[in-house]
């Protein structure tokens, strides 16, 4: 029951944001279409268009033509799109929450910080992820017909589980920052954790190509599996693929549950212990 | 010149103070980065001489981007704790506050970003890191000389678009995206190469990109067009920051986060 | 009758770090009791850093206590934390507390609903208290948050206390900062929710306004009480002065010679006014013996009274007096 109402609350509140800020909202979701002109449309001009296929095609070992370059590129900018959105979502909302606005008092009148901060961690991403890859649904069909539109689905899907676990993922690190350190400016780390996550990811080149540290660093989230996963099911093949990324998010989602549950609680026992 | 040299020191003390920031802020531009780096240069086979014509265009494209997050800075988020009014009551404007930050911003930090691209881009695809030395420092140095007016003038427009609208930090990054354009994007990637002129920046990066032997736009065009625009957006800055001003004092101040 | 809060020898210390290993303790309450009756208006005073807001805290379920044991209408506030939210209307600080971009309107739906409320009846009951406090008529609850005055904010945040109908407020400075009229109409709301039969505690550091609000009074102070009761008995208790101011014609030494004998009296300035003599004299009688006294005295001496004035020692007094552990309560 209480689950219901925090969820219900925090649904609404999403949905007023999301209707006070669409103009802004849909600005920065369209952001990251900047890239497939950077990784595409750069190196056409610098060399052609021709060895840029033939370059991708040798990374990935897979024939493509230059339509399924531009498929498989704006496809993973919503992987991008999750990941910045998602962490900065989290981590800067609920700083602003607790630090800044002090709502904290308003959310633990009526609850626990762990289950408000777990269920935000879930159904945040839900809706982020849903409406930041929207754009996905009329490039797909535009490209491939009706083929790319249940294609979006599938990797809608893909892309809202992924951004479930990266939630949960980032609820960690916001319960880090809030509750037991005393920065004041948590925009910085999170801006550096998201980039060296997605620049570990590689997204538009293979994981291998990328140095062992950023590696690391990918490897603590869904990310990697996922950019495999959207691989995988663009060029509709490697189901083993899609298997590992089932377990992979499976797994995910367990430990980031658990992890983040036990931070949250103690953080709640020092929030009304009044330790600081 | 005392007044600037004040201005510089307090500039200095002032981004000590947010080192940390500056060091996270470099490296998550620059990691932001590679996302677009590494692929272009992989893509298109060329290595050395992609890598060479794209990254030089990050120092241009950082100094951009500090001046229109200086400016926000000063315009919006620092309002609240009163740094913009102690500024005013000296007689001192968005132009003077963007001078402090000048040095720092403009050859610290833009330094460091493009150097950090190049090395993390080389770690990635197995390039030598020697060739992060420029050939020609005549040109660096220009590039150099012609950075703080950039820097000046975006962040003065920046200011002023802040105050006379209420626009969003989204639009700033909309704005931020399009200084790509000319920077690291190269000219030659455009219809008309000269159609990247629009860029304040893009005559720094060329210049930059001169200093490594890839500019796409010619040398010569580059040193006539330096010293005029180095005179022009100073001047222009210095205009636009006074109007900035006079419309605070008229309008005053809004506190965003 | 169950009473609507009882506080039992409550303690609560703060740890805060300083540095990396350095800790400091800091005793915020140290062994309080009081109780409230069900339906009164208790005001809970005290210097800064004196423990207030930290009782309030307790007593909202916002804080755990380090000892003792706390109750609101006989629940827990521990054990049975769950209860007493359902029960309770708390503001804490009225300058924030809500989120910037949403209205006033969408701050109470949403907090509507995270007490359990479902949409509709969300919505409805933040009009009812919108329009309760005066923010609904105005059209500010339509405005976000981020836009709203001091007073507007204090409105909002009461309105949210009351959003759940609750049997207790806990209200924690809730004048502060306001503006004359929005003071006011604070303080009238604050009575008119305690003749519903709601429990009100209170705190604040104007004494004009919790004297004119409630119904008894505890003083704290370095995190224990030092004073509890209403506020006559506590300046009887102290034994603070009257002050005593009269314009007499004929004889002012003779008739204040008199009046000594009869009242305690501390001090007496007499100055010339005219004709009259003005009389400004200090004593630790009670009004309705001052009044004898001085009636009594005038007729039996055939002086002329011209005027009386009978100052009593206010709740600032009494509350200057027991925290700075001064009894003589003079006059400033």
């Amino acid at each position: 029951m209480i689950v219901a109402s925090i969820a219900s609350a925090i649904i609404y509140r999403e949905l007023v944001w999301i209707r006070r800020f669409l103009a802004d909202y849909i600005v920065s979701w369209l952001l990251s279409l900047i890239y497939p002109l950077g990784v595409v449309v750069v190196p056409s001009a610098l060399s052609s268009s021709t060895t840029v296929v033939e370059r991708f095609s040798a990374l990935y070992g897979i024939e493509m033509s230059l339509g399924d370059v531009y498929t498989i590129v704006i496809i993973l900018t919503g992987m991008i799109n999750v990941v910045s959105v998602i962490m900065y979502d989290i981590i800067g909302t609920l700083f602003t929450e607790f630090k800044l606005m002090d709502v904290g008092p308003m959310i633990l009148e009526a609850s626990s910080i762990a289950r408000y901060a777990i269920l935000n961690a879930i159904l945040r991403p839900l809706i982020m992820a849903l409406f930041s890859t929207t754009y996905l649904a009329p490039l797909l069909l535009f490209i491939s017909g009706y083929k790319g539109l249940l294609e979006f689905l599938i990797i809608e899907l893909a892309l809202i589980l992924s951004a479930v676990a990266l939630g949960l993922y980032a609820s960690i690190f916001a319960t880090l920052l809030i509750f037991f350190t005393s920065t004041s400016r948590p925009w910085t780390i999170v801006s550096v954790l998201t980039s060296a996550i997605l620049a570990g990811t590689g997204i538009y080149i293979p994981t291998e190509l990328v140095p062992l540290v950023l590696r690391l660093i990918a490897f603590t989230t869904p990310v990697p599996q996922t950019c495999r996963a959207l691989f995988a099911i663009a060029f509709k093949g490697f189901s083993q693929v899609l298997v590992a990324f089932g377990s992979v998010l499976a797994f995910s989602i367990v430990l980031y549950l658990g992890v983040s549950g036990a931070l949250l609680k103690y953080a709640e026992f020092k929030v009304r212990k009044g330790w600081k | 010149m005392r007044r600037i040299l004040h201005l510089l020191y307090i500039g200095i003390q002032l981004a000590k103070a947010n080192a940390i920031s500056y060091v996270a802020y470099i490296v998550s531009t620059v990691l932001w980065l590679v996302i677009i780096l590494v692929p272009a240069t992989l893509f298109s086979n060329l290595k050395e001489q992609a890598l060479l014509t794209i990254v030089p265009g990050v120092y241009a494209m950082f100094v951009e981007t500090c001046a229109l997050w200086t400016s926000t800075e000063f315009l919006r988020w620092l309002v609240y704790t009163g740094l913009p009014d102690l500024f005013r009551e000296c007689g001192l404007s968005i132009y003077h506050y963007l001078l402090s930050y000048s040095l720092v911003d403009a050859i610290l930090a833009s330094f460091a970003s493009h150097f950090l691209s190049m090395v993390i881009a080389s770690a990635y695809l197995g390039i030598d890191i020697g060739i992060a030395i420029p050939k020609d420092m005549l040109c660096i140095v220009l590039a150099i000389a012609l950075a703080i007016p950039v820097y000046m003038l975006i962040g003065t427009l920046m200011g002023y678009l802040l105050v006379s609208t209420s626009i969003s930090s989204v639009w700033s990054h909309v704005i931020n995206i399009l200084m790509f354009f000319g920077t690291v994007i190269p000219p030659n990637v455009l219809p008309n190469p000269w159609l990247a002129l629009v860029n304040p920046a893009t005559i720094v990066a060329e210049l930059f990109r001169a200093g490594y032997g890839t500019n796409t736009l010619p040398l010569p065009y580059l040193f006539i067009l330096t010293p005029t625009l180095i005179a022009v957006f100073t001047a222009f800055a210095k205009l636009i920051g006074q109007l900035c001003e006079k419309r605070i004092a008229k309008f005053g101040l809004e506190y965003r986060y | 009758m169950v009473k609507g809060i009882v506080v039992e020898d409550v303690g609560k210390y703060y740890v805060s770090r300083e540095g990396f290993r350095k800790k400091r303790v800091i005793e915020a309450l140290k062994g309080v009791s009081f109780s409230v009756s069900s339906g009164e208006i208790h005001a809970l005073l005290g210097p800064n850093g004196a423990g207030k807001t930290t009782l309030i805290k307790i007593l909202a379920t916002l804080l755990l206590p380090d000892s003792g044991r706390a109750y609101v209408e006989g629940y827990d506030v521990v054990s049975q934390a769950r209860e007493v939210r359902k029960i309770i209307g708390v503001v804490l600080d009225v300058s924030k507390g809500f989120y910037t971009s949403l209205t006033g309107f969408e701050n109470l739906v949403f907090y509507g609903m995270l007490k359990g409320y479902s949409y509709s009846d969300a919505r409805k009951r933040a009009r009812e208290v919108l329009e309760l406090v005066g923010l609904w008529d105005t059209g500010a609850y339509s405005r976000p948050y981020y836009t709203y005055s001091l007073g507007m904010r204090a409105r909002l945040s009461i309105a949210k206390a009351l959003l759940t109908n609750p049997r207790v407020l806990l209200l924690d400075e809730p004048t502060l900062g306001l503006d004359v009229e929005s003071a006011r109409m604070v303080r009238r709301l604050i009575v008119d929710l305690s003749k519903e039969g709601r429990t009100v505690l209170i705190t604040g550091h104007n004494m004009y306004e919790i004297e004119q609000v409630a119904n008894s009074i505890t003083i704290m102070s370095s995190g224990r009480v030092v004073a509890h009761g209403k506020p006559q008995e506590l300046k009887q208790t102290l034994g603070l002065l009257h002050r005593v101011v009269m314009v007499v014609k004929g004889g002012a030494e003779g008739l204040v010679n008199a009046i000594r004998s009869d009242l305690n009296v501390s001090s007496v300035g007499i100055d010339d006014v005219g004709e009259a003599s003005r009389i400004v004299l200090y004593t630790r009688a009670g009004r309705e013996e001052v009044i004898q006294v001085i009636l009594g005295v005038l007729k039996k001496m055939g002086a002329s009274l011209l005027d009386l004035a009978i100052e009593e020692p206010t709740l600032e007094d009494a509350y200057l007096a027991v925290v700075r552990g001064n009894d003589s309560g003079k006059h400033s």
